[in-house]
């Protein structure tokens, strides 16, 4: 037998042999390989080495690039080095001190590869400093050029603040600030074309923003450095594309993608992209490689601006069309008729400002009716993920039913395209077969995922199916067997041929979404799944909380596990922690797990959804009210950021806010569970807030609030007796002893839980128990701490009977005072965000 | 961006000489050889040289790169952009093996400022020793030249299962099951028996 003869037998084997589980396989093997015993070992050798692969080779191969020295300390020519203040693919900025004229500068350091075309410099110093010379308040001056080490440098006037990209970081900008930013930066562009210069690169990072708002171009003429003299003669060499290598194509005009030659309206285009940009917090074309970005510039129509950002006014949205128009003889002729365009609509957008009176209490209208009449929400394939089946019960996998499904729907969720329904609402529906009209009809979808898991020795075969909903068409039905440890490629695999079956428009983000929450090894994946499996179980979470601690420390860089472990501590913190100390010790962990995911993937929708509870408890109701109308912008078919606003605005006292995002999230999902009901309460609308569902420490609440006592009683101590978590227990207890008189006992138990309750929404109940057991001094204490760690409903407050007691005291009206300074400040940023335009209340 | 490099030919040039290997031109692939390795080395080293903070580069970014700077884009499909990868793939190797070849020659030889290449940048998957690598795939290559390709098509070029199986000719199924033995021969080599 030859040597390639050999290899075929053993490959042969071992390819048979990774279908069988550990105990068939020895037999296999023994019968396979015959009397060769050394074919055997060969064969065993690369089934061990197979198992301990793991991600081998699965990352292609990086490129290591060189990292510069800092020159910090240094002095170049008469300019002292102060610090870094910023490294991009031209080169490095530095904040230097300009010895002669004893003031602050910027430096930048140009890479060396810039420097060796002689000509090419020289014609870069002569346009950089022609549109300087122009001595435009939005052009950057510029006072040197220099060399160091053979790498050019150019020293500027130094501007504080942060570059557009920077801004842009957090998120879209309100459409006044973008349309400002774009005039300063448009004014500038005309001035420099009158002087016959052109850009040629206008993008975030080459607009300077001062904190007061006022904008600078930077970068006049570097271009010129990168890109080579002339293009072919046929004018269409990808050469002449600019920093391709060194940055993105994304701000690039058709033209200039096609080497043709510029004129002044490719910087419209620019300037357009960069608008779309600001305004949508998303720029219009972006690849997942720069070849399809580039296909997008030349051959893809950009959503329109209205679809991404609600709360753009149509002639805004008219402007950016204008300037991305593929020929630019359909553009605005020159950036005069822009820079007027822009100036028109800012005046229509002071005339606005304040006519926008706030909405009367009892109005919710339909959002989707009032505040995009032009633009209907784009169709999105709603999603239900079954919990995946065991065809014969196996110890061994039953985690996986629900957790794979779980983490498939988690996947999924952060396609734009794509609305998918929670794990919870899934688990609600079981049964074998499953009955799909009532599915569809109840979950309101259009698509029904489900499938079989079976373990045969140490391979897992999954069958999937996905189905059409109501119809039950089979869309597809697949097989696949993989190994039990590598359980991450079930959900991969399934996850990309759902989004190839249903045909969904999936934008280059979504793609960078679906691979970019992946855990690095599946040994991660799979404490993952088991974290999932006990995350919703009150009784497990510690479990939970467990198992995403191992999961973070096998693999770091796995998003979705620190935004779940980020729950986990925050419900120890609540439940689980004896003393003050460990509330605040959990908490910060709880922080500091979700600032970690967000670093990872500032969009996970999970982190999003999760963080809101933390957030309130942590007395920044306001700053998750922000993020969640910015990002409910964004995503207008997600119901569970509706459903965190419900809460979150109620700790505002937006109570009107919180009843609209909550019609709205279930106008969504018809199942979401928001915790509408306290906020009914609030409002006085008590029978409203009984069938909004009033769960938690304080059952009863609306029926003693009606009057209904005896009822309030049952339906406390009903709770209580099912409640397995010791502290809601014991609070659940305190209304029934209220009632029944028993005060003494009521006080023990508030005295024992206030101090290390941390949410200023339950402090509140705590407040008003006391007053009406007569605490006047702990009750004043804990009305204060309320306020102060941020519950606002100051009108509630006003009208409580329960706080009759204290109303006579300065305290309480400081207190008051406080809680209303703070909640209207935390209305006029909600209208500011365009809260009241997202949820259909202006 | 250096001025010394040969100027490409035209990108419909190109584009007709991928398609002919596509369809089965040899000589077609004689002639794509030089100029889609001129182009790579140029960009790698160009990316490899410019100095910037912390970023390594996925080598499918840079094949990427390479593929819309020689090819009319618009005339092709995507079999011709995996046929176009199949190419760089043994180059981009070549490439990479030399360029770490040099730097450890830079780090034996004492004397030598590194102030250009830090071993800071590592890449975020554990670190596979490229010059054992290429030297393991000499071995497979072989017993079986067709594995040691596929390593490199998935490995250097960074293409997908499904691109792969299109550059070999091979069904998706029968491309897994190989990839997974390639693997553990490998990883065997690289990590002792």
């Amino acid at each position: 037998m030859t040597t390639v003869e050999r290899w075929a037998r053993i490959k042969q084997i071992v390819s048979g042999a990774l279908d069988l589980g550990a105990s068939e396989r020895s037999v296999y093997l023994t019968e396979s390989c015959g009397d060769d015993p050394e074919i055997q070992r060969e064969v065993e050798s690369l089934l061990s080495a197979h198992q301990s692969a793991g991600t081998f080779l699965e990352t292609p191969r990086r490129i290591p690039a060189a990292v510069p020295a800092d020159l910090t300390g240094r002095t170049i020519a008469s300019y002292t080095i102060e610090r870094r203040i910023g490294a991009g693919g031209m080169g490095e900025v530095y904040l230097a001190r300009d010895a002669k004229l004893d003031r602050p500068v910027a430096l930048k350091l140009l890479s060396r590869d810039l420097a060796l075309n002689a000509d090419r410099l020289r014609r870069f110093h002569a346009e950089a400093r022609a549109a300087s010379s122009l001595n435009h308040p939005h052009i950057l001056v510029i006072h040197d050029f220099g060399e160091l080490d053979g790498r050019p440098f150019i020293v500027s006037e130094y501007v504080e603040g942060e570059t557009l990209r920077q801004r842009l970081a957090s998120g879209a900008l309100p459409v006044a600030e973008a349309v400002a930013v774009a005039l300063q930066v448009a004014a500038a562009l005309g001035a420099a074309h009158a002087r016959g210069l052109i850009h040629r690169d206008i993008k975030p990072e080459n607009v300077m923003l001062r904190p007061d708002g006022y904008a600078k171009v930077l970068d006049f003429g570097l271009t010129k450095l990168a890109a080579p003299d002339h293009p072919d003669a046929d004018g269409a060499d990808a050469r002449t594309i600019p920093g391709l290598v060194m940055g993105t194509p994304r701000y690039m005009s058709p033209e200039q993608a096609r080497g043709k030659e510029l004129d002044a309206r490719s910087d419209i285009w620019s300037l357009g992209v960069l608008l779309y940009e600001m305004v949508a917090g998303r720029p219009p074309f972006a690849g997942a490689t720069h070849a399809d970005t580039i296909g997008a510039i030349v051959g893809v129509e950009p959503l329109p601006l209205g679809l991404q950002a609600p709360a753009t006014p149509p002639q805004l949205e008219r402007i950016v069309a204008g300037a991305l128009k593929k020929n630019r003889l359909d553009r605005p002729a020159s950036m005069a008729d822009l820079i007027a365009d822009l100036t028109a609509l800012t005046r229509q957008l002071d005339a606005e400002e304040p006519a926008s009176p706030p909405a009367p209490s009892s109005l919710i209208t339909q959002p989707d009716a009032s505040s995009t009449p032009r633009s209907p929400a784009p169709t999105r394939t709603r999603l239900i993920v079954m919990p995946f089946r065991l065809l014969r019960p196996d110890t061994e996998i039953d985690f996986l039913a629900f957790s794979l499904a779980d983490a498939i729907a988690t996947t999924l969720s952060s396609l734009d395209s794509m609305i998918v329904r929670s794990s919870m609402t899934a688990s609600r529906f079981t049964g074998d077969p499953i009955n799909l009209p009532a599915i569809a009809e109840a979950a309101q979808v259009d698509a029904v995922l489900t499938g079989t898991l079976l373990r045969v020795g140490s391979q897992l075969r999954v069958n999937a199916q996905l189905l059409s909903a109501p119809e039950g068409t089979i869309v597809w039905s697949a097989r696949m067997d993989v190994p039990i440890d590598d359980v991450i490629r079930i959900q991969d695999e399934l996850g990309e041929r759902i989004a190839d079956s249903l045909a969904l428009p999936l934008t280059p983000r979504d793609h960078e979404a679906l691979r970019r929450d992946a855990p690095a090894s599946p040994r991660a994946y799979e404490l993952y799944l088991r974290g999932n499996n006990h995350f919703y179980d009150v009784e497990q979470w510690t479990v939970a909380r467990d198992l995403f601690v191992e999961c973070v420390t096998e693999d770091p860089g796995f998003a979705p596990a620190w935004a779940r472990l980020g729950r986990c501590y925050r419900l120890t913190a609540k439940f689980r922690s004896k003393t003050i100390e460990d509330v605040r010790e959990n908490l910060k962990r709880a922080e500091m797990s979700f600032r970690k995911a967000f670093e990872l993937n500032p969009d996970l929708p999970i982190a999003h959804h999760l963080y809101t509870n933390l957030e309130t408890d942590l007395g920044r109701g306001e700053e998750a009210v922000l993020r969640l109308v910015r990002r409910a912008r964004q995503r207008r078919a997600d119901p569970d950021l509706f459903a965190g606003l419900v809460h979150a605005c109620r700790y505002c006292g937006l109570l009107d806010a919180s009843v609209a995002a909550h019609v709205r999230a279930r106008h969504l999902d018809p199942h979401i569970t928001t915790s509408v009901g306290p906020t009914y309460w609030m409002l006085g609308e008590f029978e409203q807030a009984i069938e909004g569902g009033f769960s938690g420490f304080f059952v009863g609440l609306p029926q003693i609030s009606l009057g209904r006592e005896a009822e309030a009683i049952a339906v406390a101590r009903a709770s209580a007796a099912v409640v397995r978590d010791p502290t809601t227990r014991s609070y659940q207890t305190v209304l029934p002893l209220l009632l029944e008189g028993r005060a003494g006992e009521c006080l023990r138990i508030l005295d024992e839980l206030a101090p290390r309750n941390p949410d200023p929404e339950s402090v509140y109940h705590i407040a008003r128990t006391y007053a009406r057991l007569g605490a006047t001094e702990p009750a004043l204490a804990q009305l204060e701490r309320a306020v102060d760690m941020g519950f606002l409903n100051h009108a509630t407050f006003a009208r409580d009977p329960w706080l009759e007691p204290l109303r006579e005291s300065a305290r309480f009206t400081d207190a008051l005072a406080r809680a209303r300074r703070r909640q209207d400040e935390a209305a006029r940023k909600f209208r500011d965000a365009g809260g009241e335009r997202l949820l259909g209340l202006a | 961006m250096t001025d010394e490099t040969p100027v490409p030919p035209p990108r419909q040039q190109i584009s007709k000489l991928l398609e002919a290997w596509a369809g089965q031109d040899p000589a077609a692939r004689e002639a794509l050889v030089p100029i889609v390795y001129d182009e790579l080395h140029r960009l790698a080293h160009h990316y490899m040289r410019t100095e910037r903070a912390g970023h390594t580069l996925q080598t499918t970014a840079l094949v990427n790169e390479a593929y819309l700077r020689l090819v009319d884009v618009s005339r092709m499909e995507w079999r011709d952009r995996a046929h176009f990868f199949a190419i760089a793939a043994t180059m981009m190797r070549r490439i990479l093996v030399d360029h770490a070849r040099a730097h450890a020659r830079d780090k034996r030889g004492g004397g030598v400022v590194m102030t250009s290449i830090s071993d800071d940048v590592v890449a975020p998957a554990p670190d596979v020793d490229v010059i054992a690598l290429d030297d393991a795939l000499e071995r497979l290559a072989q017993v079986d030249p067709r594995q040691a390709r596929l390593v490199e098509l998935r490995y250097f070029a960074g293409l997908t299962i499904d691109e792969t199986a299109e550059a070999l000719g091979i069904s998706s199924g029968t491309l897994k099951r190989e990839w997974v033995i390639a693997k553990a021969w490998l990883y065997r080599e690289l990590h002792g028996r």
